[in-house]
């Protein structure tokens, strides 16, 4: 994952409902996974740190599951049959079955995406930042500005 | 006059109706092969996952603990079906060189540059024997190793040459004495089984049981001393290093071999020290742990560190060993399995049967069905959006955070 992509994660989960925070999940895993495919066979160490990342999102799916209410338990099977695969793809170091895993996650992400816009729950941090679309023109650069960032840049617990 | 359509809504509309149609097919596929889990089908275990929510709600660090515990154990689990597999590949090898019809090294390759069968069939093994080796020290979570005895169970003999490999959870800590270990060739066996050994073991010298639970009694595996008393006491103690066959060999037939302590005597005191195995703090209060041992997988513990398929005879021998290799997998594996049926359990509730729960997670082991799954499952998130959203919501940005550091 790139130095951009994290800033760009980390944007999202300040403004993110509950169900958005999800697709970033499913994003987050994603992007894992090809930083795992892209390890494979030619870095062990980033291979594995990969694949620890995308563990840990896994996890992260897993506990935020409610499993009273009813695609939960088919969530949490696929969930364990991802971290299943995840394990047989890092020790045989098989970028086949990390693709097994993101042909599981990618319709899931797209599911959730498109019914995100209907939780209107409002952001889960409270306290940061606002983020406004669109770009701010200075006198002499074209820049973003963000007045009154707040010092905990809503870190706030 | 004007008609005003409401074409949004139509289009909602048909976007609702191609995905009942998907549900309804992907049902049908799913329900010839897996049972689809819905709450509805299972209101014991409703009950429970109602009274996990509301635990993980206000426990979510041990939750994240007992998933990681999930974690661990499914990917110790994953490395050990990989080693298994190789195993049963070992088990055809070894069978193939077992057969009277293959060529042994000295007799094709005399004078010519060219492997008999059997060698050709032992470089594959001794690769096979490599990569169980990689894949038992390179499997780790969070960076620990998980497979080479760091969570087992840790235990100590005053005797050099005796260690002890790995002993149960019943097993008290405390120190065990073992005043004397016999090792003959055991003359009772014939054909296949010629040549192996049996030991008795004397606990205390009044043919008694010293302090091991009474009924013990010891059986010889190979290199392996297997300890057991009907309550689930189980230790087993390595005699590699004894070389009681180097021993034997210099004695006449029929003899006898009392495995010394390089200390003098032939008394061995155990030290079961009952620590080491991994704790998962799984509740909010102290005490509430998992302890799980992970024994050390290694070539030697499972008694295939020398394993040869170049003559006939060891081709034989080896099969024998292989198979001593898959029971002791399959029983770590087991055991793995029970931890998490209990992990489970003690995430879930205490007082409904687990049984309710593993059967409500049975797993997807087949890559096609995890996708019609998925299918499934996409078709019913979009479809029922309002329970998808109850269903998974993560309200834990700063741990979703952390996973970007």
């Amino acid at each position: 994952m790139k130095k951009e992509d994290k800033q760009r994660f980390t944007l999202r989960i300040t403004q993110a409902n509950p169900t958005e925070m999800v697709v970033i999940l499913y994003e987050m895993l994603l992007c894992y996974l090809e930083d795992a495919a892209d390890a494979a066979g030619r870095d062990e160490q980033m291979l594995h740190e990969a694949a620890r990342k995308a563990r840990g999102c896994l996890s992260e799916l897993m506990g935020s599951l409610h499993m009273e209410h009813e695609p939960a338990p088919a969530l949490m099977q696929l969930y364990l049959f991802c971290i299943r695969r995840l394990a047989l793809g890092e020790a045989r170091c098989d970028v086949g079955m990390l693709d097994e895993i993101r042909r599981v996650i990618l319709p899931l992400r797209d599911a959730y995406a498109q019914i995100a816009g209907q939780n209107d729950a409002g952001p889960v941090m409270n306290n940061s930042q606002t983020v406004y679309a669109g770009l701010t023109y200075g006198k002499n650069t074209l820049t973003e500005n963000m007045a009154d960032q707040g010092s905990n840049r809503g870190m706030l617990i | 006059m004007r008609i005003n359509y409401n074409v949004s809504a139509m289009l909602t509309n048909n976007a609702l109706a191609n995905n009942d149609n998907m549900l309804s097919q992907s049902l049908q596929r799913l329900s010839s092969g897996l049972k689809v889990n819905r709450a509805k089908d299972n209101p014991a275990g409703l009950a429970m996952a109602k009274r996990m929510n509301a635990q993980l709600r206000g426990l979510s660090a041990a939750t994240n603990n007992a998933g990681d515990g999930v974690s661990v154990i499914e990917i110790a689990d994953g490395a050990m079906s990989e080693i298994s597999e190789m195993l049963q590949r070992m088990n055809e090898l070894s069978v193939k060189a077992a057969n009277g019809v293959l060529s042994s090294s000295d007799e094709s390759a005399a004078g010519k540059d060219i492997l008999g069968d059997r060698e050709l069939i032992q470089n594959e093994i001794a690769q096979l024997k490599d990569e169980i080796t990689r894949v038992a020290k390179t499997v780790e979570f969070n960076g620990q190793k998980l497979l080479n005895g760091e969570y087992a169970l840790r235990g100590y003999t005053d005797n050099l040459n005796v260690k002890v490999s790995s002993y149960s959870m019943n097993v008290t800590a405390k120190e065990y004495t073992i005043e004397q270990i016999v090792i003959q060739e055991d003359t009772a066996l014939g054909g296949a089984e010629k040549g192996k050994y049996k030991a008795s073991v004397a606990f205390d010298l009044s043919g008694g049981y010293g302090n091991f639970p009474q009924n013990t009694t010891a059986s010889l595996k190979d290199n392996r001393l297997v300890i057991e008393a009907p309550n689930g006491f189980e230790m087993t103690l390595d005699l590699t290093d004894v070389d009681f066959q180097g021993e034997l060999a210099k004695l006449p037939a029929g003899s006898t071999y009392t495995v010394p302590n390089p200390n003098g005597g032939t008394r061995t005191i155990i030290d079961a020290t009952g620590i080491g195995c991994m704790r998962l703090q799984v509740g909010a209060n102290e005490g509430q742990v998992l302890e799980m041992d992970i024994p050390r997988i290694s070539l030697r513990d499972m008694g295939i560190e020398d394993l040869d398929v170049s003559t006939e005879e060891s081709a034989t021998a080896a099969i024998d060993l292989i198979e001593g290799a898959m029971q002791f997998i399959s029983s770590v594996r087991g055991r793995l399995g029970a931890y998490q049926n209990r992990l489970e359990s003690t995430i879930n509730s205490l007082d409904v049967t687990s049984e309710n729960m593993t059967a409500a997670y049975s797993r997807i082991m087949d890559v096609d069905m995890a996708e019609e799954m998925t299918q499934y499952t996409t078709a019913q998130v979009m479809t029922q959006a309002a329970t998808s959203m109850l269903a998974q919501a993560n309200e834990r940005p700063s741990q979703v955070l952390q996973l970007l550091q």
